[in-house]
């Protein structure tokens, strides 16, 4: 027999290693239908029962503020769930049971996971389990997923749910509140499709509180109603909250002190000192970061390829195979890295010898980032400035995220609670924030005349990303949300935790990457072979030569940038490697700003829309061409 | 006991009132910010308040902090000073 368990929550309650815990390696990222919103799905065999699990993305309530928690509520009322899981932080389980109160209003049979009880238990917080259950009608299970306390309890409970089917009843609010609820439910019932019915009661809380996704259950309702409807809601959360008081003053015996703030906690909300203070650390990480890539993830991958694996491909397929096509495309006509652009030299070579091992280090320090509690700290002292600029400190997580692949960086924007903030923050991602892999190709190119080259470049994307935000936020409607954000408490990341999200995010660029890496390694080559580089070079050279003053080859990177813009910046050195500094700069400014690559043009179009994706291709466009003309000026004037 | 806005508040405070629109006021009391609620305000600047409730840490902006009216004082829990709030 198949089940299908949802684990639901809060953000930051432990809920991914509790699904580690539960599916071990099992785990894979779809999209929920129709969104780009990544659910983790995995699976758990237990008494013969197989359990697919989905880690839902975090939510505070069911009231969606945003397209990421709407996902988390469809998985509950599109998913039909045999059993929600809800994980809790036992440490602040008053904050918590608000959330539970409203899922006992679905009706779909549900646990209550207190996890993080080692911290609870370490601060002397204790719960009385037994009389919480009584108090809920569900059942409690206390875990503490790091340690893979409970997990077993926590399967065997599910198993037993499974097995009698009980759902819980509905919160009992005061009696006024339900009468009123009662007859909301009434003038509903006949307006739900048939397969929400059975959400009847949830759906009539929802309304009251004003979702706008439901709103036209109300269309038809007389304005006199609909305001006493807003009353109602008001009553509604506040009765909630005040029954999650009173059932946690009966169920926490004592209550003790979990949260230690740091001085970086302090400093985090002055706006100078908590500026300095994040950018100090993302600077340190970023270049510590760095010097180990250098390291580990180029020198040693390099060592290897020269080593061993060129001289037994190229030896191997050298003689073995006729000169001809077939050979040209597999392996070049030429030993250089850059200049032999053979799928199996220069397409392999990028992939594992420098893109993968690189990946590998960034996507493990930026797994070290979410999991230790420093990535959604960066949100407060950001905020002022984003706003500046027409996003929001939220929009650092997705930034982040975005400079690892902008592809997931757009997704993540939907996190962000208003249009405007959106549209900004993914264009900032789009011009402003090369992704990892580019990056460690910018620094391989560029970094080869000086790193003030380098360090130059990155001027000049935060001050394009300054004067356009600026623009923006002036030009585009839309009003600002204000920051509410729960800061997750400091944590040491768990290095198998860790280890897992980089293997899953390497997988995925793996299968989604590595067919563009090659095909664009595969198009400079024939455009050469074909010698359609040169009409191509003779086309665009009013802009490549006239304007930004490079060699007419550099437009064969130009096309492939649009397939992936880490191989465009790694073949400037073969299309063109007599290039000065200057003009180096100018070509991997120009490469990092023309156009996004397909994958996160496609992400943008689908979320987006196509206006809104014109738009910034338009503003992309003036933009290069007046940066670039400007670097080709000075490039002229400074040719040596 | 004397009442002033959360944005003024440095210490011990209880949560009074919130004259935030509705879904507003559903994420704060989601979040755990519900009327009645025992915080205690970690560190405050022009951006806004970084506040402790019920072991969790929240940062609320300046222009929310400032709809949030709060009672400051001797109001029942002793274990922690309580600093008077600093206006202006």
């Amino acid at each position: 027999m198949d089940a299908k368990i949802v684990l639901f929550g809060h953000p930051n309650v432990g809920k991914s290693v509790l699904f580690n815990q539960l599916t071990g390696l099992t785990a894979i990222v779809s999209n929920y239908p129709g969104t780009t919103v990544e659910v983790y799905e995995g699976e758990a065999r237990v008494e013969g029962l197989r359990l697919r699990i989905l880690d839902a993305p975090g939510a505070y309530s069911l009231l969606a503020t945003n397209e990421a928690e709407d996902v988390a509520r469809r998985l509950l009322l599109e998913g039909r769930p045999d059993v929600v899981v809800q994980v809790a932080d036992a440490t602040s389980l008053r904050r918590h049971l608000y959330l539970t109160l409203e899922l006992m209003e679905l009706g779909l049979p549900l646990i209550l996971v207190l996890n993080q009880v080692d911290r609870a238990e370490k601060a002397g917080i204790k719960i009385d389990e037994e009389e919480l259950e009584r108090a809920l009608g569900i059942p409690v299970v206390l875990t503490a997923a790091v340690e893979g306390r409970g997990i077993r309890e926590l399967l065997k409970t599910i198993v037993n749910v499974l097995r009698s089917g009980r759902a819980p009843s509905p919160p009992r609010l005061p009696s006024e509140i339900e009468e009123r609820l009662a007859k909301l439910e009434d003038r509903l019932r006949n307006k739900l499709p048939p397969e929400l019915r059975r959400f009847t009661r949830a759906l009539a809380s929802l309304t009251a509180l004003g979702d706008e996704k439901f709103g036209y259950l109300t269309e038809d309702m007389p304005g006199e109603l609909r305001e006493r409807l807003e009353e109602l809601g008001r009553d509604l959360a506040l009765a909630r909250a005040e029954l999650a008081n009173a059932i946690c003053e009966r169920t926490v015996a004592s209550r003790g002190r979990a949260l230690k703030p740091s001085v970086i906690d302090r400093l985090l909300v002055r706006p100078a000192a908590g500026l300095i203070t994040a950018s100090s650390i993302m600077l340190a990480i970023i270049w510590s970061t760095l010097a180990v890539i250098h390291e580990v993830g180029h020198r040693l991958p390099s060592t290897l390829y020269h080593g061993f694996y060129e001289p037994i491909v190229r030896g191997g397929l050298e003689a073995a195979l006729p000169d001809g096509l077939i050979k040209y495309i597999l392996i070049g006509d030429s030993p250089g890295i850059y200049s032999s652009l053979g799928l199996l030299t220069t397409g392999v070579f990028f992939v594992f010898f420098m893109i993968l091992p690189c990946l590998f280090v960034l996507y493990l320090v930026l797994g070290v980032l979410e999991d230790s509690g420093l990535l959604p700290r960066l949100a407060v002292p950001f905020d002022a400035p984003l706003r500046k600029v027409g996003a929001c400190g939220e929009a650092m997580c997705p930034m982040v995220a975005g400079s690892g692949c902008s592809i997931v960086g757009v997704f993540a924007t939907r996190i962000l609670r208003t249009e405007k903030a959106r549209f900004i923050a993914s264009f900032i991602q789009w011009i402003g924030i090369p992704c990892m892999a580019e990056q460690v190709m910018i620094w391989l190119v560029l970094g080869r005349y000086s790193p003030a080259y380098v360090a130059l470049l990155y001027a000049i994307l935060l001050t394009i990303t300054i004067v356009t935000g600026l623009i923006l936020n002036f030009l585009l409607p839309g009003s600002e949300e204000p920051l509410i954000m729960e800061l997750p408490p400091w944590r040491r990341p768990q290095l198998k935790n860790v280890l897992k999200k980089t293997i899953v995010r390497l997988r995925e660029f793996l299968l989604k990457g590595t067919p563009l890496v090659l095909m664009g390694v595969l198009v400079v080559n024939l455009l050469y072979y074909t010698g359609l580089i040169s009409a191509l070079a003779r086309l665009l050279a009013p802009v490549v030569s006239g304007l930004f003053n490079l060699p007419g080859h550099v437009a064969a990177s130009l096309v492939i940038g649009v397939l992936r813009k880490d191989v465009a910046v790694g073949v400037l050195r073969a299309v063109a490697p007599g290039m000065t500094a200057l003009q180096m700069l100018t070509a991997v400014t120009v490469v990092t700003l023309y156009f996004p690559c397909m994958g996160s043009l496609v992400v943008t179009l689908k979320e987006l829309g196509l206006k809104r994706t014109l738009l910034m291709l338009v503003i992309m466009t003036i933009i290069t061409l007046v940066v670039g003309s400007l670097l080709g000026f000075l490039s002229r004037l400074y040719p040596g | 006991m004397r009442n002033c806005r959360l944005s003024e508040v440095e210490g011990l405070a209880r949560l009074a009132s919130t004259e935030l629109e509705l879904k507003l006021l559903n994420r704060l009391i989601s979040m755990g910010l519900a009327p009645g609620r025992e915080l205690l305000v970690i560190s405050r600047g022009r951006s806004g308040v970084l506040l402790e409730v019920d072991n969790s840490m929240i940062f609320v902006s300046r222009g929310i902090a400032r709809s949030l009216s709060c009672e400051v004082g001797n109001y029942g829990r002793q274990d922690r000073p309580i600093r008077p709030p600093q206006r202006g």
